[in-house]
């Protein structure tokens, strides 16, 4: 019973570690490397750190936390679609669709009136046209 | 000496430039040829000066002159010559020297592709006009490399109270990899080159020849930048790939996003430049097109060298950031001034016949091309604007740039089958079922299969959505196939008829009769390839991180790498150490793999070490790639049998779709290059109106 408790607990400990270490960035200058992906010695110390602070039963969010504070906002590798941060996935896609507006209204605004000839002449009477022209063409 | 030679070619071309602004704008206006004349000739000089300083500047790093401040940053004595004549765009000032150099030499061009005895005023030429933008901009990096502004120096600067030092600090290990030789001076060419159909856009406007000529001179300028960003593109993906250790290519770096978005602008323009030639319609939109592409490549420039968002490229900062702002309000202020000037002369006597129409799908293209653009930019800038506004500074993402790109990347991807194959004016039932009909059937079919199959072979942590949009784009991917090999064949078809050839060689005929045609068809299959190759690296990669000893194995994906010996190297100006991986599948051995670490021990960089993955070809055709990364290595290596080494396995699935991609779209680019639109008539402007 007491190893599978042990096996529970560290399975669920991998899990957290893992959680954390894809939800921060690396601070030793491969700014877009997340601690999981990072191969530098600082990743690895932080690796280490969290392992620890996990063993002391902190929580992702409570280790996560400390270190934005102690590192900087810019360090966060998860941008929640939440709060200020919903303008920046809504902003987007405003941007397409207001375009995309934009594009349909300027090519419809584009198309020529509609003929006047075309509603009141048919094609049989269109094709008559044509070729008196053609003849009168012809005579002359 | 040297130096303060180089130095003086610097100040002569602040003079020159000016010059060429002053002599080509008085001789238009007075219609006095003996001052264009003189204009153009102060272009040659000023490409002479600038030449000199650079000639200068690589003739000091290839001496080792120390006692110059750019020389001692960038070089070593033990630096490899490859890397002492690189070491010339390897930080700021030299970087903005080469980018001058650049754009004085495709000012040359300019002159000598478009110059006509000055025998009489109809032999002004559009490119005379254009050469007052071209040395506007030179004069702005020229006042830059003088040293004049705060926060760039002279490069060819001397160390104060003639100080010379003993040896260089030697080259930043990332950037002394080949690709790194190649990346910055392609992405540069590509960069520089788009001020000439800027220029030409400018010229026309200043000029008052609104004509399309202005278009198809600058068509092939336009053609080579888009070529030559792809190449730097790349080589920047390709070097991140190598040297980061994260097996990938792409992570929406803010300096990789520069580089994409003129990309993306310029291939707008390539696309809504036809609409003009074909239809004369756009005027006004092409103009402001061209001045975007170029507008964004000072602003990728701003962002580089500004600091302003924090990078992987943080090789060469400074506090520059605000010359460029300025630079850029009155490059826009400008170009607004003479649009609104010109706005009559501008418009389109044309107008667009119905959705349904090749033009729509263009002026559609041109939607989601420069919706991308703006997505991009926006994300690029968040970490600006949320600081602003909650005093937080928001680093984006990888994921967020992925995901909102995704939805108008597909979008662009179906348009790029539908564009090409309807036809101008409006699309008639017989032409969609000539040309529509069969590819769109067979891609529903396709990507039907391959939903089944995505679902049936899936991973566990496989999500849904990833197996949606996998469906969709196998859906793009074989419309776009399918309609453009249909093309190909039918056209090679009826030109093996009626010449009594084979098929093949109908096709290769075809090719040459119709190379921008053709050659643009080859760019959509590249663009195809590249989209699977992202589909199946971005969408399916997979890691698995261990630490190891001799002996230890890490598995993935059915293979298993098993940690061997250690070993050490000795190179010229680095020592390079790593372990040998025996590569084994289904219990056989049938490879050997060496993942490394390089430590460079040149003067001041004593601690520095790059990570030297390695990489196999795997799979179907080698498509896939095994990709090994190295952790920090103990203390006691060779010897690592007490301490583990942390090791990263990445098996990327097509990523080599990606390059070969790539490949066909720089193929297909370079036939459309080989195609001249310059119309043999009526090269001079009608008149010369002035502004």
């Amino acid at each position: 019973m007491l190893v599978i408790l042990l096996q529970l607990s560290s399975q669920a400990n991998n899990d957290d570690l893992k959680q954390l270490l894809k939800s921060v960035y690396c601070y030793c200058g491969c700014s877009r490397e997340t601690i999981e992906v990072c191969v530098c010695g600082v990743a690895q110390e932080i690796e280490k750190k969290f392992k620890q602070e996990l063993a002391l039963e902190k929580t992702v969010d409570q280790i996560k936390s400390e270190y934005l504070a102690q590192h900087g906002s810019q360090f966060d590798a998860i941008m929640k679609a939440e709060g200020f941060n919903l303008v920046a996935y809504i902003t987007p896609f405003l941007f397409l669709v207001i375009s995309g507006l934009i594009a349909v209204i300027i090519i419809k605004n584009q198309k020529p009136k509609e003929d006047i000839t075309r509603s009141i002449v048919s094609d049989n009477e269109f094709g008559d046209l044509e070729e008196k022209i053609r003849q009168y063409r012809q005579q002359r | 000496m040297i130096a303060e030679i180089g130095q003086a070619a610097i100040w002569l071309a602040l003079f020159s430039c000016l010059w060429t602004i002053v002599a080509i704008a008085m001789g238009m206006r007075h219609h006095h040829l003996g001052a264009i004349q003189s204009g153009r000739n102060a272009t040659m000089a000023t490409f002479g000066l600038i030449s000199t300083a650079t000639l200068a500047l690589v003739y000091s790093f290839i001496m080792d002159d120390f006692a110059l401040l750019y020389v001692y940053e960038g070089s070593s004595l033990k630096q490899p010559l490859l890397y002492k004549v690189t070491a010339l765009w390897g930080k700021m000032s030299g970087s903005l020297l080469f980018w001058l150099w650049l754009l004085t030499f495709f000012s040359v061009m300019v002159v000598w592709q478009n110059q006509k005895p000055l025998a009489s005023t109809d032999n002004i030429s559009l490119a005379d006009s254009a050469l007052i933008t071209l040395s506007f901009v030179s004069f702005f990096f020229v006042l830059l490399v003088t040293g004049l502004i705060e926060g760039v120096r002279n490069p060819l600067a001397r160390f104060p109270w003639g100080v010379v030092k003993a040896d260089g600090l030697g080259m930043n290990p990332l950037l002394q990899t080949p690709s790194m030789a190649f990346h910055p001076p392609m992405l540069y060419v590509g960069f520089v080159s788009l001020t000439v159909p800027f220029a030409f856009a400018m010229g026309a406007l200043i000029s008052g020849n609104l004509s399309n000529l202005w278009l198809h001179l600058s068509r092939r300028w336009t053609m080579f930048s888009w070529i030559a960003l792809t190449v730097g593109i790349t080589l920047g993906g390709n070097w991140a790939y190598h040297e980061l250790g994260w097996g990938g290519y792409w992570a929406w770096d803010p300096v990789e996003n520069a580089s994409f978005m003129p990309w993306l602008l310029c291939s707008a323009y390539l696309h809504s430049a036809m609409i003009q030639e074909k239809r004369n319609m756009l005027k006004i939109w092409n103009i402001v097109l061209v001045s975007l592409a170029f507008g964004f490549t000072i602003l990728g420039t701003f962002i580089t060298r500004s600091g302003v968002i924090s990078s992987v490229h943080a090789f060469a900062q400074s506090q520059v950031g605000g010359f460029f702002v300025i630079f850029l309000l009155a490059l826009l202020t400008g170009t607004v001034i003479l649009i609104l000037l010109r706005r009559h002369q501008l418009r389109s006597p044309n107008r667009l016949e119905s959705l349904l129409s090749r033009e729509s799908a263009f002026v559609l293209n041109n939607w989601i091309l420069v919706a991308l653009t703006a997505m991009i930019l926006f994300g690029t800038l968040w970490p600006i604007i949320s600081e602003a506004v909650t005093q937080q500074k928001m680093a984006v993402p990888e994921a967020y740039f992925n995901q909102i790109v995704i939805i108008p990347g597909l979008i662009l991807l179906l348009l790029t089958g539908i564009g090409p194959l309807i036809s101008w004016k409006t699309l008639t039932r017989s032409n969609f079922n000539r040309v529509f009909a069969k590819p769109t059937a067979i891609s529903v079919i396709a990507a039907l299969i391959s939903l089944v199959i995505f679902y049936l072979y899936r991973e566990p942590d496989t999500s849904v959505s990833t197996i949606i949009l996998s469906a969709i784009c196998i859906l793009g991917a074989v419309f776009v196939l399918t309609a453009i090999l249909e093309e190909f064949y039918r056209g090679g078809k009826l030109r093996a008829k009626r010449n009594q050839i084979g098929l093949f060689l109908g096709m290769i005929r075809l090719l040459r009769h119709n190379k921008r045609r053709y050659g643009g068809y080859l760019v959509h299959i590249g663009i195809v390839i590249l989209y699977i190759g992202i589909m199946g690296s971005k969408g399916y990669d997979r890691l698995t991180t261990e630490s190891l000893t001799p002996g230890q194995a890490i598995k993935i994906r059915g293979y298993e790498l098993i940690a061997g010996e250690g070993f050490q190297q000795k190179h010229a100006n680095f020592d390079l150490s790593g372990v040998n991986f025996t590569v084994k599948k289904n219990g056989k051995v049938f490879d050997t793999m060496k993942p490394a670490r390089a430590f460079y021990f040149t003067a001041g960089q004593g601690d520095q070490d790059t990570i030297e993955s390695a990489i196999h070809h795997v799979g179907h055709m080698g498509l896939n790639n095994l990709y090994i990364a190295l952790g920090p290595l103990p203390s006691k290596f060779p010897n690592y049998t007490q301490e583990p080494i942390t090791v990263e396995v990445y098996h990327n699935p097509l990523i080599n779709l990606v390059w070969i991609g790539v490949a066909v779209m720089l193929i297909g680019g370079i036939i459309a290059i080989l195609e001249n639109t310059i119309p043999t008539t009526n090269l001079t402007p009608r008149g010369l109106s002035g502004v």
